[in-house]
């Protein structure tokens, strides 16, 4: 149980040393540029799909 | 006479940015051949399962306290080494779990040639084409936290799909993380190689665990 509650707050502690990190990328991010998207999407399309052979093969 | 000084400042530039993405891969290769060596050493002495939360633990304070004081200085690179050192030692528990499994070495080395495919893949899409990714900050970022806030209550209420939803979800967003961390090196945003180096390491590390993890689950009898 110890282990647990340690666990949470090592990542509660993460979540709350990112969140100025998140909240200025939010507000300062450039905005995306025509065809940013789907140069984003198609590897990460490629990923999932390898992710899935190899828990086929597996 | 300014077309030289603009060009002079450009190869300037392009001479800077590589300097940063070699001596930012040659530092990741060295510490993720350090990583694995602590990760055998605690798989060999069968460490408790304690030892992830302790490891992980000081690595992450090193992370956010220490390296940012001394991420300027050779001091740094010290730093670095030890924080992958304890992410690999902290490894030790796991692989041993997973090593027990029916086919536990095919897993393990499944998810270490898979991550290893898809960091050098995504690494090398970014850097080929030279896209700018900053535009996926925001998402990246609050995806993260949204995990991380997932994360935390699933470790009480223990929802074996839940469980694998989130690293799925890890894969996804460390898949992301590489193509931001990398386009921010080569575009501008980036200029520490220490710095560079720890973030491109976090990615291969926790895409590893989610990958172990997803590969573990489609495995087990």
């Amino acid at each position: 149980m110890w282990l647990k509650i340690g666990t949470a707050l090592l990542l509660g502690m993460m979540f709350f040393i990112m969140l100025p990190h998140a909240k200025d990328w939010l507000q300062n991010s450039p905005e995306a540029k025509p065809g940013d998207w789907l140069s984003f999407l198609v590897p990460l399309g490629c990923v999932a799909g390898l992710v899935i052979l190899l828990m086929l093969a597996v | 006479m300014q077309n030289n000084v603009i060009t002079g400042a450009n190869a300037e530039s392009i001479l800077s940015t590589n300097k940063l993405i070699r001596n930012t891969y040659i530092l990741l290769s060295i510490t993720l051949l350090f990583s694995a060596f602590t990760a055998a050493i605690s798989v060999l002495l069968r460490m408790p399962p304690s030892t992830y939360l302790f490891s992980i633990g000081g690595a992450f304070l090193l992370m956010w306290f220490v390296l940012p004081k001394t991420a300027n200085s050779t001091s740094g690179i010290g730093v670095v080494f030890l924080i992958t050192g304890l992410l690999g030692f902290s490894l030790g528990p796991i692989l041993n779990m997973y090593l027990a499994l029916p086919n536990g070495p095919q897993i393990v080395a499944t998810a270490l040639g898979g991550t290893g495919i898809i960091f050098l893949g995504l690494s090398g899409y970014a850097l080929t084409t030279k896209k700018d990714f900053s535009f996926l900050g925001g998402f990246l970022f609050v995806g993260f936290l949204v995990v991380l806030g997932a994360a935390i209550l699933n470790i009480f209420m223990t929802i074996p799909a839940l469980s694998l939803a989130l690293s799925a979800a890890i894969v996804m967003l460390m898949s992301g993380f590489i193509l931001f961390d990398t386009s921010r090196m080569i575009n501008g945003g980036i200029d520490n190689y220490v710095l560079a180096t720890i973030q491109l390491y976090m990615n291969i590390f926790n895409l590893f665990i989610s990958l172990l993890h997803l590969l573990g689950f489609s495995r087990s009898d």
